[in-house]
């Protein structure tokens, strides 16, 4: 087959938070750009949240691991070497679409592990580089939350007042003044006020199996409909391969299979990888020349490696009174950063956040909810009564270390529908990981016994939650130890860049995706600063 | 439908005064069909109907699965627990039993019942310095004023 060429000026591959916010953030200044994205829009309707048996959905066709939900546009990642599964979503708007918009910013020590606390590494650049992009981001975004938590630097007023405490939340709330530990409410990108055509959140729940309302932001309806209506161009269906180089080292283009299969080129004068921690290794170590035998721009052997993933224990406290946990968005109410900086006298470096879930409906209350196995047989509908709606979970988000055997490499043996090689994780617990779960599981019951649960149950790390993909492409001054520079461009190829999840060199202990997205707002202010486009 | 399979689903879910055993709601059936939208769920399936059918003569088939083979009684038993609890007649006696509105998640959504808690700890700064001038600056106007509402023009002067 002939491949069909073409030429644009910036190319982003993947649309999904980094990529949008760094589209939207060139066009705005006027520069051509142009997005392929291998998925297609979402309508609202897709959550399927409005049907009757939307919980069977949520295994299914809704599921956030690919690998079960294998829509077309998804790609095999081969998990069988990581104890922690996959969850991302492939379309316009990319795992926007299926998160749970919880939104918490890195504090500023996260940006010096190595330097404060002698693990990890740094980054390049400081919180203080991010703060303002934070800020242009909840404002896109559409931020809950309000300003004034003593335990980060400060903001600006949010955009709505946070979403409700619930009854649970509330006496969770109590507890954690009673023992006197820092809390404060989640910021989120769920509206609590209506805001344009976006409606206010309606507690219906399941966030992540996406918004019919939009209270719940994605990208595809915050950032994409202002980036194109300023004149970017998004292409779906596109399914890149590789990358392509030419002999004096530089990105050409990329190599693409457009929905009918027809095969196509797309040159431009910068390519921008935006296909999450697992996607963009995967697309650039198969992107191999003469020139790049390890993978594009791959010479510090870097490019795949350090796999950050956020450990996340869950203790889930079973309340006498019926505090209607199926209600509320479900992922978050209260943060709680009391165990979140290094503490010498603990046997672990640096540290947790806590945040406190809702519970969940009938059928994944049956099967166990987060955290709990309840029987099958004649005691099961008992030991149900006892748990619906009665319930409230602690999740831990853990901070992972970056270690290089924990990494995405490539495995030809499966292939995606265009024969492009499927992307391995391989993840393991390393003891520092293992030690920081075991206090937060100890905390976290503790502050569950003090809310008033009767009994607790604790899970040592969710292993569906692989949602938080991090490092494999990381940002760093040296070139033998990273792969990009603070600007996001690769060291080798001066003309690439990585914008997404892959260039944290650190992982913090919070959500990723208002980091990411501020790091991208600026990887594009920076290189139209630098006249390169 | 099977009786085998019959039989297993009620091992799993059975009845009592209030709720309906697996085999009034027929989900023996809503499995086979639920199963027959994946191909590795369908063969799956097969492997549970082949294994039932070995072990007919055994009185408590779901415990003999789950004994002899972990990985086809879990999934077997997602399926059942599925088939079942998206069962009209299952939500309703769910609602009947606690405060489940029984209906989708949309469009209505549901009322958050809620209380007011004010954090005991607005007024003092805990966030640690990052060994930067700047997080040093920003860390003593913040302990000045913690209530401050601070502006993008500000912030954006933290910048290098």
């Amino acid at each position: 087959m002939t491949a069909l060429h073409d030429e644009v000026n910036v190319l982003v591959v993947g649309a999904g938070a980094a990529g949008a916010a760094f589209t939207w953030r060139l066009a705005s200044m006027g520069v051509a750009v142009t997005c392929l994205e291998q998925g297609e829009w979402q309508s609202p309707e897709s959550s399927l949240t409005s049907l009757e048996n939307w919980e069977s959905k949520r295994l299914r066709e809704r599921s956030p691991n690919p690998n079960i939900r294998r829509n077309a546009a998804d790609y095999p990642i081969l998990d069988d070497t990581s104890i922690i599964k996959p969850a991302i979503f492939n379309g316009v708007g990319g795992s926007t679409i299926l998160w749970s918009a919880h939104t918490p910013r890195f504090r500023p020590s996260d940006f010096r592990v190595k330097s404060l606390d002698g693990v990890g590494a740094d980054w390049p650049i400081s919180y203080w580089d991010l703060a303002e992009y934070y800020e242009i981001n909840d404002e896109i975004m559409g931020t809950s939350g309000s300003h004034g938590d003593p335990g980060n630097p400060p903001r600006t007023p949010r955009t709505t007042p946070p979403v409700p405490l619930g009854l649970a939340g509330s006496r969770i709330a109590d507890a954690l003044n009673d023992l006197k530990w820092h809390w404060w409410p989640s910021d989120g990108n769920i509206l609590t006020l209506d805001r344009g055509s976006r409606k206010a959140c309606n507690g219906c729940g399941p966030c992540e199996m996406g918004c019919a309302t939009g209270a719940r932001a994605s990208v595809d309806i915050t950032y994409w409909p202002e980036a194109l209506a300023l004149g970017a161009e998004l292409r779906t269906g596109a399914t890149v391969r590789r990358v392509l180089v030419d002999t004096t080292g530089r990105a050409t283009g990329v190599e693409w299979t457009d929905h009918a299969g027809q095969e196509r080129v797309t040159h431009a004068i910068v390519v921008v990888m935006a296909c999450n921690g697992v996607g963009t290794p995967r697309i650039l170590l198969n992107s191999v020349s003469k020139e790049h035998p390890r993978g594009l721009g791959n010479s510090s052997d870097q490019l795949g490696r350090n796999l950050m993933l956020h450990p996340i224990p869950v203790v889930t406290g079973v309340f006498d009174e019926d505090v209607q946990s199926w209600s509320g968005n479900d992922a978050f109410a209260l943060l709680i950063q009391e165990f979140y900086e290094n503490d010498e006298s603990r046997d672990f470096k640096r540290g947790y956040e806590m945040q406190v879930t809702r519970g969940q409906g009938p059928l994944v209350t049956a099967l166990g909810g987060f955290s709990h196995d309840i029987p099958w047989g004649l005691g099961h509908h008992e030991a149900f009564e006892k748990y619906f709606g009665h319930v409230a979970t602690v999740a831990v988000t853990c901070e992972d270390l970056p270690h290089p055997n924990n990494r995405v490499t490539i495995d030809p043996s499966v292939t995606d529908r265009c024969g492009v090689p499927a992307a391995r994780m391989s993840y393991e617990l390393e003891e520092n990981s293992k030690k920081m779960i075991k206090h937060g599981v100890k905390s976290a019951t503790a502050l569950l016994v003090k809310a008033g649960a009767r009994e607790t149950h604790a899970k040592p790390f969710a292993p569906s939650a692989g949602f938080h993909l991090m490092g494999t492409a990381r940002m760093g001054s040296n070139p033998k130890e990273s792969f990009v520079n603070q600007a996001c461009r690769s060291h080798d190829v001066p003309n690439l860049l990585v914008i997404d999840g892959s260039v944290f060199a650190s992982a913090g202990a919070v959500n990723p995706t208002p980091t990411l997205q501020a790091v991208a707002l600026r990887a594009a202010d920076l290189l139209r600063e630098d006249a390169l486009v | 439908m099977n009786t085998l399979l019959d039989r297993f689903t009620d091992d799993l879910l059975p009845g009592n005064d209030h709720w309906p055993a697996a085999t009034e709601i027929e989900v023996g059936a809503a499995m086979q069909h639920l199963a027959s939208t994946d191909s590795e769920q369908k063969s799956l399936f097969y492997r549970l109907l082949d294994f039932l059918e070995n072990h007919k003569e055994r009185p408590a088939l779901a415990e003999i699965l789950e004994a002899k083979d972990s990985e086809l009684f879990g999934f077997a038993k997602v399926l059942a627990f599925e088939a079942y609890y998206i069962h009209p007649k299952v939500r309703e006696v769910v609602a009947s039993r606690s405060m489940y509105a029984n209906r989708s998640p949309q469009p209505a959504g549901f009322p958050v019942v809620t209380r007011r808690v004010i954090p005991w700890n607005e007024d003092e700064i805990l966030w640690r310095s990052d060994g930067t001038e700047r997080s040093n600056e920003v860390l003593i106007e913040q302990k000045k004023d913690p209530k401050k509402t601070w502006t993008v023009e500000e912030i954006r002067q933290w910048r290098r």
